[in-house]
């Protein structure tokens, strides 16, 4: 059996690498990464392993390990295979933002693969059943998680791993599901390509006037849109990887927003401020994890 | 540019308007037809690529997580240097959902000839972004 990244640097090898040779998602490697090299903590490890079987601590997890690439960026671009994966970016395209879907990409594979899944969640297991703390957390998450102590340690990490595997076949399924809706919408985003080259005239006459309604917050409707646009900002941003930061966010706060740009406006002369803006920004901020979700909704003839 | 591309009940807010207002203005009707869901959304907005500059103000939106925070932050959005990549890739984000209840607020609020010229500014970008192609 090789021997385990943590092993190898108890035996001699600590502080020879801050980093593991590739990186595919795996604890090991995560605790390797983020602890920079030094003597690995088995609380620290345990406490990665209870992130990592949750999607969402997954999601803020994966944005740790991002920052961690790029400030270890001089350093891992000399090696081929981080740089290929993680430091190669297509024109435009904002690096951390990368790096952090290739990480979540690859420790996502790790639960959507098969094959991969019970190693990992054995991994996870072995981290927690060694740590009271991180052993309570996990009971937390899964208060109906069971296991006879009178039959040892074996026993708990075998327990934990079962319940790690059953639970990662069900995430799969969401994830799957997940890069279905991807994989559409990005089908999709190269069609609005097509469509805006097809009708430019329409579409640069439109931008144009957007763009002055928002050189003139005087004009009303430009609030509403400002509110709009800054919630899709706010989604965009927070949705993938802060969701719990932006948990107190509603859309009260792009309300008093929107009324506050009014109400400056109002200051100048210009229009009366607007009560009751559920609108834009209750619409919009559906997505956001404290307001009520969007429901689906069909858009057919007979409703536009 | 004189053309509304409006849906049946936008339609209906843009007649109840002061029929001066109304004047020159020719009604389309909008039949886009689009599956949203909150997940879809969540996608759309993962996915928008926006320039520099705009990134940037997303690196001080930590500062909005009270009211007054999101009204400093929004006010320090820049939003006249958007590109016009950016405010196809927003709009794209918005969806048309999203969008269209923008206009059901807005149209009521239209005053003038420049309010209805951003309500139909806001109904082509709809238009345009989500109308398939005829293949």
């Amino acid at each position: 059996m090789a021997p385990r990244a943590d092993d190898q640097r108890k035996n001699g090898r600590a502080g020879t690498s801050e980093v593991p040779e590739q990186f595919d998602g795996k604890l090991d490697q995560i605790a390797q990464l983020l602890d920079g090299g030094r003597e690995n903590d088995a609380a620290e490890r345990a406490r990665l392993a209870v992130s990592l079987t949750n999607t969402k601590d997954r999601e803020i997890l994966a944005s740790s390990i991002a920052d961690r690439l790029i400030e270890l960026k001089d350093q891992l671009e000399r090696n081929a295979v981080y740089h290929h994966d993680f430091f190669e970016v297509q024109p435009g395209e904002d690096l951390l933002t990368h790096i952090r879907t290739v990480v979540d990409e690859r420790i996502g594979r790790q639960i959507l693969n098969e094959a991969n899944r019970g190693t990992f969640a054995s991994s996870l297991a072995e981290a927690i059943a060694h740590d009271p703390e991180a052993l309570t957390k996990i009971q937390q998450y899964y208060p109906d998680f069971t296991w006879d102590p009178k039959q040892g340690d074996e026993a708990l990490v075998h327990a934990l791993e079962q319940r790690f595997v059953k639970d990662f076949s069900d995430q799969a399924e969401a994830l799957k599901k997940e890069l279905e809706l991807e994989a559409e919408v990005a089908l999709e985003k190269s069609d609005v390509l097509e469509r805006v080259k097809d009708k430019k005239g329409m579409f640069t006459w439109a931008t144009e006037k957007v763009k002055a309604i928002w050189a003139k917050k005087s004009v009303r409707v430009a609030t509403y849109v400002v509110v709009g646009v800054a919630a899709t900002l706010l989604i965009a941003w927070g949705a993938s990887y802060l969701l719990a930061y932006l948990q107190g966010l509603h859309a009260a706060a792009l309300e008093g927003t929107a009324a506050a740009i009014e109400g400056a406006t109002e200051a100048g002369g210009a229009l009366a401020p607007v009560s009751g803006l559920e609108g834009a920004g209750s619409v919009i901020t559906g997505g956001l994890p404290s307001a009520p979700p969007i429901p689906n909704i069909w858009i057919g003839e007979p409703v536009l | 540019m004189n053309s509304l591309y409006l849906t049946t009940a936008e339609q209906t807010l843009f007649l109840a308007l002061p029929q001066k207002i109304q004047e020159g203005w020719k009604v389309e009707a909008e039949n886009i037809s689009y599956e949203e869901s909150e997940a879809k959304q969540r996608v759309r907005c993962k996915f928008m690529k926006l320039s520099p500059k705009i990134q940037k103000s997303m690196s001080s939106v930590a500062s909005a997580v009270s009211p007054e925070g999101m009204e400093k932050w929004v006010a320090s959005l820049d939003l006249q240097s958007l590109t016009d990549d950016d405010i196809r890739e927003l709009f794209y984000a918005l969806g048309p959902v999203s969008i269209g209840r923008i206009l059901e607020r807005t149209i009521p609020l239209v005053q003038s000839d420049t309010d209805l010229e951003a309500v139909a500014a806001i109904a082509v970008l709809r238009h345009v972004i989500f109308t398939p192609l005829k293949k």
